[in-house]
């Protein structure tokens, strides 16, 4: 399977939230962070977790509710095929950060793998799945390396999500869409970059209520307003320090000298195709 | 030429190559995955249509000495073409990004958005070379102007109905593309506005501010009719004839017949 071939599994044309979905894992190709283990290729078998708390607690794909998966990389990828299983929602990958080589600050690389080794459970869920099934968002929680500082020689594929990277609100209403659940693994705020994201949707009318898969039940949520908010400069500004790839997304080889400028990730291992 | 002249060849010539070249690798370089489109191919061809923009007025309406020496049409061609490249670089910081928004996210609003800019801004220097003057440095003084009334005309109609949020988020493409006629538009009468023999500083701002007093009231109707389409639940996206087509139209048809109505400088 090529990278474009894996890409139209986790974001078929004919679906209503595709346009969103980030493609730099994808173009990466399907080799890039290794091979996938071996196993089922099912969403709940190995390396997976019992995710089936976890489902059964995420609201039903009534058509009035979408999903933000804000959890570890390989744990969105997991929830987010058992969600499209099991659930009917439909899994909109928008990781932005590349997987790079040696020790890159943020692992997406198991995440990647689960992406190929999930895409069975996808194409199958994508038979049963609507065009406008409603959408869940697939996040790395920890695309921000957990607020560490990049070191001489390793990979920064550090990055951000914005407003821009999800659909608008009146968009989202106009869908069918009236409360978005943000899916964390703790009881917290959202990170900011998300917050950005939800206010917006607040401020047109969408319902926001956080899940963390450590509690029973989801509860309203009311995220403060960064003064950074609706800014025209927050995008150029937040992404200052941060690296990006010359495929897209973000992602660069950081220097090993003190001076000097990394230079962007250009792929490796072939890229798609 | 004289050693400052030829001074600001060669940094315009380094500046218009070296930013146009990692601009248009910025875009291509960017893998297309399953997202083909999106009105990369037209904002990429954008600077060749400002090089021509420019080129064509150098060639009719610049000061004699210009349009008779290929040196000072190189040199004036590729200061514009300099200037472009830096201020291509501003529009990030004013929410909208041609490597984010139009290579990345395929967002064909973004492209339609900020192709009119690029152009709106090849009009504002274009109108700084037309007339008799002493040098180089009238037509950056005379192009700064220009540039200064079109950012502040974009911060108002920013702020009166939050522009990059319609074009970026919404991907309403019919406000991108009324928004890029009105970039070309307020580009008209800002090019106009400075377009004339130089006497002085002082003149030339006189001048400036006299001429371009439709320039408000295009971002004010602009900021108007973009608070009335702007997106909602019954209305996710606007009709691209009737909100981006027909405004966009009535822009420019208003900026050329004031133009046209100005008479010459």
């Amino acid at each position: 399977m090529t990278g474009e071939e894996l890409y139209g599994v986790w974001a078929p044309p004919e679906a209503a939230w595709s346009a969103w979905a980030k493609p730099v894992l994808f173009a990466e190709g399907p080799t890039a962070a290794g091979p996938p283990a071996a196993g089922p290729p099912a969403a709940d078998g190995p390396p997976g977790r019992d995710l089936a708390p976890a489902t059964d607690r995420v609201p039903p794909a009534d058509g009035e509710t979408a999903l933000v998966l804000d959890l570890a990389a390989d744990l969105a990828v997991e929830l987010g095929a058992r969600l499209a299983r099991d659930r009917g929602y439909r899994p909109v990958p928008l990781f932005n950060g590349c997987v790079g080589p040696g020790q890159p600050m943020v692992d997406s690389g198991a995440a990647a793998r689960l992406l190929v080794r999930l895409a069975p459970v996808v194409s199958e869920a994508n038979a049963a799945l609507a065009p406008g099934a409603p959408p869940a968002f697939l996040l790395d929680h920890f695309r921000m390396a957990r607020g560490q500082q990049p070191r001489p020689g390793q990979f920064d594929n550090r990055w951000l999500a914005f407003p821009p990277d999800f659909p608008s609100g009146p968009l989202l209403l106009a869908r069918g869409v009236k409360v978005v659940v943000v899916v964390t693994a703790e009881p917290e705020p959202p990170a900011e970059d998300l917050v950005h994201v939800l206010l917006r949707w607040r401020r047109s009318g969408l319902r926001l209520l956080g899940l963390a898969l450590s509690r029973p039940e989801p509860a309203p949520l009311d995220p403060a307003t960064p003064w950074t908010f609706r800014r025209v400069w927050y995008r150029a500004l937040a992404t200052l320090g941060l690296r990006r790839s010359s495929v897209g997304g973000f992602g660069a080889l950081l220097p090993t000298e003190s001076l000097g400028g990394g230079h962007g990730y250009t792929g490796y291992r072939g890229g798609f195709g | 030429m004289s050693e400052d002249e030829v001074l600001v060849l060669v940094l315009s010539a380094v500046v218009a190559v070296v930013g146009w070249a990692t601009w248009a690798m910025g875009l291509s370089g960017v893998r297309r995955t399953g997202r083909p489109g999106g009105g990369l191919g037209p904002l990429m061809a954008a600077p060749a249509l400002c090089l021509a923009v420019l080129v064509g007025v150098l060639l009719t309406l610049a000061a004699s000495e210009v349009r008779e020496a290929p040196e000072y049409l190189t040199l004036y061609a590729l200061l514009g073409m300099g200037w472009l490249a830096v201020l291509a670089r501003v529009f990030t910081l004013l929410g909208v990004s041609a490597r984010d928004d139009v290579a990345e996210r395929r967002n064909p609003a973004a492209a339609l958005a900020l192709g009119g800019a690029l152009v709106g801004l090849t009009l504002c220097f274009a109108g700084a070379n037309i007339g008799e003057g002493p040098g180089w440095w009238v037509v950056v003084y005379s192009a700064s102007l220009a540039t200064l009334g079109f950012f502040l005309a974009w911060a108002l109609v920013e702020w009166l109905y939050g522009v990059s949020d319609v074009v970026t988020v919404d991907r309403d493409g019919a406000a991108g593309l009324r928004f890029g006629a009105w970039c070309v538009a307020i580009g008209l009468v800002l090019g106009r506005s400075v377009a004339g023999d130089w006497s002085s500083a002082m003149e030339t701002a006189r001048d400036a501010v006299r001429v371009a007093w439709p320039v408000p009231l295009l971002a004010a109707a602009e900021g108007v009719l973009g608070r009335v389409l702007a997106p909602t639940a019954a209305r996710p996206r606007a009709d691209l004839v009737l909100a981006g087509v027909l405004p966009g139209t009535a822009w420019l048809a208003a900026a050329a017949a004031y133009v046209l109505l100005a008479g010459r400088w």
